[in-house]
């Protein structure tokens, strides 16, 4: 018979027994499993590579391009609609909606995303660094810290600081400056460096980068690691290429840094000329790329080719359309709308044939094998997608096809299969740099006009200059080669567009053009919102008819509240209740 | 460790407690005493099945058919002694009387007299004991089997909706197979769900009820916040539910019941979505000639022929330009009509059957007893092309009693199903459906590969996010094929006259197989094809639980009982996942991941270990039958808390007073107040409290910070309330208030950008919900052979976040638009948005318009008018494509100087909370009909039409049709004084201007209330007597009739059904119309035959 004794036993053994709390995730890493391991750092490495393309080509950059009338659509899809459109949210473009609480149809996570993709990669770079220096993590077998790997390292973590900081240098009026020596335990202590500052501090970051990868001779993984460059179809680089692109990025940073015209003048484009001198186009000239594999529907990594290869999303604007062709008008002319075929004597657009025959999407005729009249980088899509009644209407019927691989899937285009190889420097956009630094600069016009010829003529199939031609003339080259060449690159575009100095009066249903861009587009980006809620510093925000459209004042827009501003409000409103709720870092 | 001196404490107690106690037990009598009698109705009928228990001992006895029964009681326990006999039996009230045990054979016969509304049946979910309803000091609601089983639920708990205050379903998916969401009282999480803990046969319940059978389901009972749940504590703040299935030991002693059921009927839906009959494209005057373009190209043979690019129609007559494309009038408004116009809901919404049947036998023989029963069930919904849902269920449950005082249950479960689904949201066949051309015949055949249903679908109104959806549900293949075995056992023994030890262990499985098939040569909308794709996720998941708990009841002197508790409980609990994702297959037909040249994508595992160990004790003391005291305290650890806080208490304190004990109130039999306040928790996810950099391709990208402070969310809840019962307990009424704050929410907070990690899971914030509960049942008419009763609940609840020490934030799921609003002060389930603006006053709040506001100005009140539909819109655009309803700004932030720092657009659209609820059961029965109804009114709340903002792109919506309005004005666009009549709207009026680019706007806001029939039954029943009359002699009772579920709705809400939430997050707080599957009605035959 059971007894007591028994039940007692049977208790205790349970209050005794009891089971181990403390359970390991095993789905995902963590610091610990990271950083102090030479794999998982160099993972780390490759995802800070990753996140810095997913960041220049993302999703929400798509409006910036459309701002730019550069890649276009109708569709509200990253609040393209919203920011491309005049008249249809504001009398004039609108500015940028920096909000935290914004949707993404009123275009409130457009600020954010490059924001906290930029600094994501900068972050990685510098635990990396910490891994290296601080943990003294090794990657060969006889554990110098000095060693190849761990050199190489050092200097791809170094660059991506670097990349980093250009990145938030070119699209945002002020960013913090941070590297792996900077004290984070307090981040609302971190003080806002202006542009030119992190522009500075990303040039010599890069820099580093430079030196430090000349030191010896190494190759990024491949084989059976994982590249760096997109999973295991991604390529290798050498340290001497690495070297090389270092440079384009730097002559990138200055030349893309100018919010006008006026800035433009004054960049120092003796350096851009320097650095681009020493570009992917010099020496031995490669492209550098990343592997995408979109083998979903969704856009992946690189999203702006993605939807700016696709027929059924976004389009050329009319504006660039009508530059490429003789038969494209801007805007567009309802209610007959652009006609196809095209008409270019460029070989890049050629007549606009596209696909096998049939395909509905494009011009119902096939391209026929060695068709020469067809076109590499566009192709003339028939239909004509969205009623003009959902904006102004500045979609035209040209399609880019030029990096068609990595449209989406399903287009009835074989090789359209979001997978391939994604260009993001190539040798042309470097000689595009190089002949603007040597024109602007005072250099010579015969090596600037070759430079240019290497897409004008091998790739367009147009005269050749000569380097006789004025500077004007140059420029004017230049630019339509930059129209060309830099479509598909982020926020290239955009950059390109708003120190340009183009001017063109209204018409056509058109606001006039100030300095590249439409009346009220914003030039740079402010803060997101978000991270000054998270920092309880004042949000501000530039462009739209509210602010100055910026054309004038590079830091134009609302003068920006500091946190003393902002609380002292506030305790006026009810004096003594807020401040004593405050941590005590934030009282004054 | 403080948590081991405490659960150590806890156990040596009891311990000590025992062997104290236990020594002291009197030494036993030498023989037998043998109590015999017999237990009837108040009019004679004797109760089988009835039971008779000596107080504080595991004896009693079951009456058999004719109402017998015997007790024999051992020597041992026999001293001469009194003991309490209570005899109770279902739907009477309990009779209780003390008699001496002495030795030998005496009689105690029992007439039990009617509890129709059962105001005196035992309840055990959040309790020490089994408890009798008039002494609980805090709300503890039960829905017994007749309420159940008259109209079955779709899944177990779907019949509790309406039966209880403050219980509220809502259906994440109309889907069948899917379940509805329960919330209990008002919500608890911020940011998650509301969903509680749910409990059958003892075993902790956490992959649904989706597989249970209605049918099976004997008792529903329900606690609702933590001043009752706090016996479950860190996964109890948002109450707790306990299921009983059907056992044998309701059965009469030596009692055979067999009983089938079969159901059949069909499903369909009693709305549907209208479309817009007219469109704005120019149309040709004559067969062959557009004015508009002076283009003649109505040649069938060439390729720009409209019938082949714009439509299928073969009569079309479309103005086409030079490209092939359609021209659109100048006007813009959709007045031409369609020259055929097919009637796509009907082809995509049709009626669907579904079949149950239903076996169970049970029987009771001595100390064992058991119930089985098979369940089948089929049903096809209402959606083309589906599979539907199919399940197999198998239940056992088994009583036993080995010894006097050592008794054992055990259950098993298995359920089987396949679900053959419909994708929802976007991408779902209702999502193709709103994009749709009405000249495109989506039944024609055939695509190039043979198929049927046209895949190749135009651009409707040059939008491309149309597509056939009867291609799409014929094609692609969603499966959903489930496993699930439940076990539980309980061992009880009873130790001696006041103590009794029970051990417990439940134990939960699940595995799944989703897969997801588009076939190679799929058709894309364009008519392009690709190679097709596979997606399967293989899951399997466990949950145990177990305990041990010892319970006293002790009496001190006559006047007090006191209850004790004290129990040690573990749960542990694995869920893993396998999945992959495949695509461009090689070849047809075979879609298997070897076969897809799509390599690179990774698959995923995910493996989650969940451990818990809890301990409480709960006492309670009746003192003198009218006064109740309860209290509780319960230590919780769990690996889902942070390290540094890795334990966690809970309490509760209650008690009641039965006031008619002490005060004689006129007219009233009972009444009771009460009041209890309890603390319980929210546990976080499993990831929560870890640091997670997410893997791509082998490399790693920072997202959540760790946060090894983590703790559960912290629900306390006060609640008070009464119960009074008058004119012989044929009338009751319930009131309670329940207010409860939960503090430490579990917020995924985001993080300054130099922090590297985006986010990390906080405990911030608070929620406070109120909640007013009312109960009012009546037996009205009581006569023998007639019976009528009534059941009201209804219940207000309000919720606030009174705590929110981060930014404000909408948020959204998927691409619906985001309106749901969290800040300090505001509503839980607010939707934020822009207005547009209905008074001209309102313009000026805006301070660019209000600087322009003078005569002549740009903004002048001279400059703009209300128009027909109520919007201001400017005087120079009315009547022409250019009209819009101008949005609401104000300045959120002044500036200096009088100036305006900030604007804002973005403003409170709607509260999706209703004001209240109100439900009214009713259940006649006369002679050998029964009939049973259900009435849920739910009134004020609004809901999100997401459904239709989003297909105002497409010009599809029945608004956007013009033809019935008068004709506008020639002077349309000039403004004069009066202004000419322009009611017709061109379509940018709502494609452009309501449509809003998907942003949340006020326009898409619709009440949510609405009265709807959910259940109406009507039975008819066949007497054994009358069977033998007529030679069917086997039988014990036949009973037929007909059910019908969400027969009949009355509401304004303009989509489907109100009864919508959105796909993700709390569907109580997101109520968002996005194209789901709708609720559909339902009406069916019964038979049902018991032996």
């Amino acid at each position: 018979m059971l007894r007591w004794s028994t039940l007692v036993v049977a208790a205790a053994a349970i209050v005794t027994v009891s089971c181990n709390l403390n359970v390991e995730n095993p789905n995902d890493p963590d610091k610990l499993r990271s950083l102090g391991q030479p794999s998982g750092l160099q993972a780390l490495l490759g995802g800070g590579v990753r996140t810095w393309v997913e960041t220049r080509e993302n999703y929400y950059v798509m409006p910036l391009d459309a701002q730019a009338d550069n890649y276009t659509a109708s569709w509200n899809n990253a609040a393209m609609r919203f920011y491309s459109s005049v008249g249809s949210d504001c009398p004039i473009r609108c500015g940028w909606t920096n909000s935290s609480t914004a949707p993404e149809a009123a275009g409130g996570p457009t600020v954010e995303v490059l924001w906290y993709g930029y600094y994501n990669v900068l972050a990685t770079a510098n635990n990396v660094l910490i891994g290296i220096q601080d943990l003294h993590v090794c990657f060969d077998d006889d554990c110098s810290v000095d060693s190849t790997l761990t050199q190489r390292n050092k200097s791809i973590a170094r660059m991506l600081q670097g990349m980093a900081l250009a990145g938030i240098a070119m699209i945002y009026d002020q960013g913090f400056i941070v590297d792996e020596t900077t004290d984070l335990s307090v981040p609302k202590n971190l003080p806002f460096h202006t542009r030119q500052e992190v522009r500075d501090a990303a040039i010599a970051k890069l820099d580093q980068a430079y030196t430090e990868a000349g030191v010896s001779t190494w190759s990024t993984p491949g084989g059976s690691d994982p590249s760096w460059f997109g999973l295991q179809r991604g390529r290798t680089y050498t340290n001497v290429q690495i070297r090389q692109l270092i440079r384009t990025m730097e002559a990138e940073l200055i030349a893309m840094f100018p919010r006008n015209s006026a800035e433009n003048t004054a960049a120092d484009w003796a350096a851009v000329t320097n650095y681009a001198s020493q570009g992917i186009s010099s020496g031995t000239p490669y492209q550098f790329e990343f592997y995408i594999d979109q083998t979903t529907r969704e856009c992946g990594v690189a999203c702006i080719k993605t939807w700016g290869n696709s027929v059924s999303t976004e389009r050329v604007d009319t504006r660039v359309a009508a530059i490429l062709t003789t038969n494209h008008q801007d805007p567009w002319p309802a209610p007959s709308g652009n006609p196809c075929p095209t008409i270019s004597a460029d070989k890049r657009v050629g007549d606009g044939r596209y696909g096998p025959a049939g395909n509905k999407n494009y011009n119902q005729v096939a391209i026929a094998p060695g068709d020469s009249a067809s076109g590499t980088d566009y192709a003339c899509a028939g239909v004509a997608i969205f009623p003009p009644a959902r904006g102004s209407y500045h979609q035209s019927n040209l399609q880019h096809v030029r990096y068609h691989q990595l449209a989406y899937r399903g287009e009835d285009l074989p090789a359209d299969d979001g997978t391939g190889q994604d260009p993001l420097y190539t040798p042309q956009m470097n000689d595009l740099l190089w002949a603007e630094g040597l024109i602007r600069s005072g250099g010579s016009a015969v090596t600037a006009a070759t430079l240019i010829n290497n897409s004008r003529v091998t790739r367009g199939g147009l005269p050749a200059l000569t380097g006789a031609e004025t500077q004007a003339e140059l420029i004017a080259a230049l630019q339509y080669e930059q129209e060309v060449e830099f479509m598909g690159q982020g926020v290239t575009p955009f950059f390109n567009r708003r120190r340009s100095g183009y001017n063109a009066a209204a018409g056509g249903g058109r606001p006039a053009y100030v300095d590249g861009l439409i009346t009220g587009t914003p030039r740079h980006m402010p803060v997101p919102a978000k991270e000054l809620d998270i920092l309880t510093r004042a949000v501000y925000t530039f462009g739209g008819p509210t602010l100055p459209d910026m054309s004038r004042s590079v830091d134009g827009g609302q003068r920006q509240e500091t946190v003393a501003d902002r609380f002292r409000v506030l305790q006026n409103a009810r004096p003594g209740y807020l401040t004593r709720f405050l941590p005590s870092e934030m009282r004054f | 460790m403080r948590v081991r001196k405490f659960g150590a404490l806890l156990a040596t107690g009891a311990a000590a407690a025992l062997v104290t106690l236990t020594f002291s037990t009197a030494p036993l009598a030498a023989q037998e005493a043998v109590i015999k009698g017999k237990i009837t109705s108040e009019a004679g009928e004797p109760l089988g099945g009835a039971n008779v228990v000596v107080a504080n001992t595991n004896l009693g006895a079951i009456t058999a058919a004719n109402g017998t029964y015997t007790l024999t009681i051992g020597a041992n326990a026999t001293r001469g002694q009194q003991v309490v006999l209570t005899a109770r039996y279902i739907g009477h009230k309990p009779v209780t009387r003390t008699v001496t045990l002495s030795a030998g054979e005496q009689e105690q016969n029992f007439q039990l007299a009617s509890d129709p509304l059962r105001l005196e049946e035992v309840v055990v979910t959040g309790v020490a004991e089994a408890t009798d309803r008039r002494k609980l000091p805090m709300t503890v609601a039960s829905v017994n089997a007749d309420q159940l089983q008259a109209v079955p639920g779709a899944s177990a708990l779907q019949a509790v909706e309406g039966k209880v205050a403050g219980v509220r379903l809502i259906p994440n998916s109309a889907q069948p197979g899917g379940e509805p969401s329960l919330r209990l009282r008002g919500a608890t999480s911020i940011g998650g769900r509301q969903d509680p803990l749910v409990i059958v046969d003892g075993v902790i319940t956490r992959y649904g009820l989706a597989d249970i059978a209605g049918e099976d389901v004997e008792r529903v009972e329900i606690v609702k916040g933590a001043a009752a749940s706090a016996l479950y504590g860190s996964d109890a703040a948002n109450g707790v539910v306990q299921v009983f299935t059907k056992r044998g030991a309701s059965l009469p002693e030596g009692g055979v019941r067999i009983t089938t059921r079969v159901e059949g009927g069909a499903n369909n839906m009693p709305n549907r979505l209208e479309f817009s009959h007219h469109h704005a494209w120019e149309v040709e005057q004559a067969p062959g000639y557009c004015a508009a373009t002076g283009l003649a190209q109505d040649d069938p043979t060439t390729p720009a022929d409209e019938s082949e690019i714009w439509t299928v129609a073969p009569n079309a007559n479309y103005c086409l330009n030079e490209n092939g494309s359609r021209v659109i009038r100048p006007d813009q408004i959709a007045k031409n009509p369609y020259t055929t116009y097919y009637d796509h809901w009907n082809a995509l919404v049709n009626s669907g059957a579904f079949w149950t049947g239903y076996a169970s036998v049970g029987q009771r023989s001595g100390g064992t007893n058991y119930s089985a029963s098979f369940e089948e069930t089929r049903n096809k919904g209402v959606i083309f092309g589906l599979g539907g849902y199919n399940r197999q269920n198998f239940r056992l449950n088994v009583d036993q009693q080995m010894r006097s005082n050592l008794d054992a249950s055990v259950s098993a479960f298995y359920g089987k199903s396949t679900n053959g689904r419909a994708a929802e949201g976007s991408g779902g066949p209702f999502f193709g459906l709103m994009f749709l051309q009405p000249d495109v015949n989506i039944k024609a055949c055939c695509n190039p590969d043979g198929t049927p249903y046209i895949a190749n679908v135009p651009l409707s109104g040059d939008v491309a996010n149309d597509f056939n959806p009867l291609y799409e549900l014929n094609t692609r293949k969603i499966d959903q094929d489930r496993n699930r075995f439940t076990g539980s056992g309980r061992l009880r023994w009873r130790l001696n006259q006041w103590l009794q030890a029970e051990g417990t262990f439940g134990y939960d499985q699940e595995a799944q197989e989703y897969t997801d098939v588009t076939p190679f040569g799929h058709y894309a909308s364009t008519g392009a094809t690709d190679k097709g794709s596979l997606y399967l996720q293989s899951k399997n998941d466990w949950q145990a639980n177990g305990g041990v708990t010892l319970t006293s009841v002790r009496h001190f002197g006559s006047q007090i009982t006191n209850t004790t508790k004290v129990a040690a409980i573990f749960e542990d609990q694995r869920d893993r996942f396998l999945q992959s994702t495949s695509g461009g297959f090689v070849v047809p037909r075979v879609p298997e991941f070897g076969t897809g040249t799509d390599a690179l994508v990774p698959s995923l595992s995910y493996d989650a270990r969940i451990r818990n160990e809890n301990f409480y004790g709960v006492t309670t003391f009746d003192i003198r039958d009218r006064y109740i005291l309860d209290g509780l305290v319960r230590r919780d650890g769990s690996s889902l808390f942070g390290p540094n806080n890795r334990w966690a208490t809970y309490y509760r304190v209650s008690g009641a007073w039965r006031v008619t004990q002490d005060i004689n109130l006129p007219g009233i039999e009972e009444m009771r107040l009460r009041a209890s306040y309890g603390t319980a928790g929210l546990r976080p996810g499993f990831n929560y409290q870890y640091e997670i950099l997410s893997v791509v391709g082998g490399n790693f990208k920072a997202i959540t910070q760790g946060n090894p402070d983590l703790k559960p969310a912290q629900s306390a809840e006060l609640e008070v309330g009464t119960n009074i019962d008058f004119k012989g307990g044929r009338y009751t009424l319930e009131y309670t208030y329940a207010q409860k704050k939960t503090r430490d929410q579990i917020i995924l907070v985001d993080l300054p950008a130099v922090a590297w990690f985006a986010n990390q899971w906080q405990n911030v914030g608070s929620l406070r919900a109120r909640t007013h509960e009312v109960t009012f049942a009546a037996r009205v008419i009581n006569q023998p052979g007639t019976q009528l009763t009534l059941n009201i609940v209804g219940d207000r609840t309000r919720q606030v976040i009174t705590d929110w020490p981060l930014p404000e934030r909408l948020y959204r799921f998927e691409q619906m638009p985001a309106a749901f609003f969290l800040g300090k002060g505001s509503d839980l389930g607010v939707l934020y948005g822009n207005h547009w603006i209905r008074n001209i006053s309102e313009l000026y709040d805006d301070p660019a318009k209000a600087a322009l506001n003078g005569p002549g100005q740009t903004w002048s009140p001279d400059s703009v008018m209300v128009n027909e539909d109520g919007y201001v819109v400017r005087k120079s655009a009315y009547g022409t494509p250019t009209e819009r309803a101008i949005k609401y700004v104000y300045c959120k932030l002044p500036g200096p100087g009088g100036t305006c720092a900030i604007t804002s657009n973005i403003v409170k659209i709607g509260n999706a909370n209703p004001d209240f609820n109100l439900s009214f059961g009713l259940n006649f029965n006369m002679n050998h009909f029964s009939v049973n109804a259900l009435l849920d009114w739910s009134h004020g709340g609004q809901l999100y039409n997401g459904t239709r903002q989003w297909a105002f792109q497409a010009t599809r919506d029945r608004v956007q049709d013009q033809a019935g309005k008068p004709a506008n004005a020639a002077t349309c666009g000039v403004v004069s004084d009066p202004m000419p009549a322009c009611p017709q709207k061109a379509l940018p009026y709502y494609g452009v201007g309501f449509y809003n680019g998907l942003d949340p706007d006020d326009f898409f806001i619709e009440s949510g209330s609405y009265a709807k029939l959910k259940e109406f039954a009507i039975h008819y029943t066949f007497a054994g007597s009358t069977l033998r009359s007529i030679g069917l002699r086997n039988l014990g009772e036949l009973r037929v009739g007909v059910v019908g579920r969400n027969l009949f709705t009355i509401t304004k809400y303009s989509g489907l059904d109100p009864e919508v939430s959105g796909l993700f997050g709390d569907p109580f707080q997101v109520r968002m119309d996005w194209f789901q599957y709708p609720q559909f009605r339902s009406l069916s035959a019964v038979v049902e035959i018991t032996y």
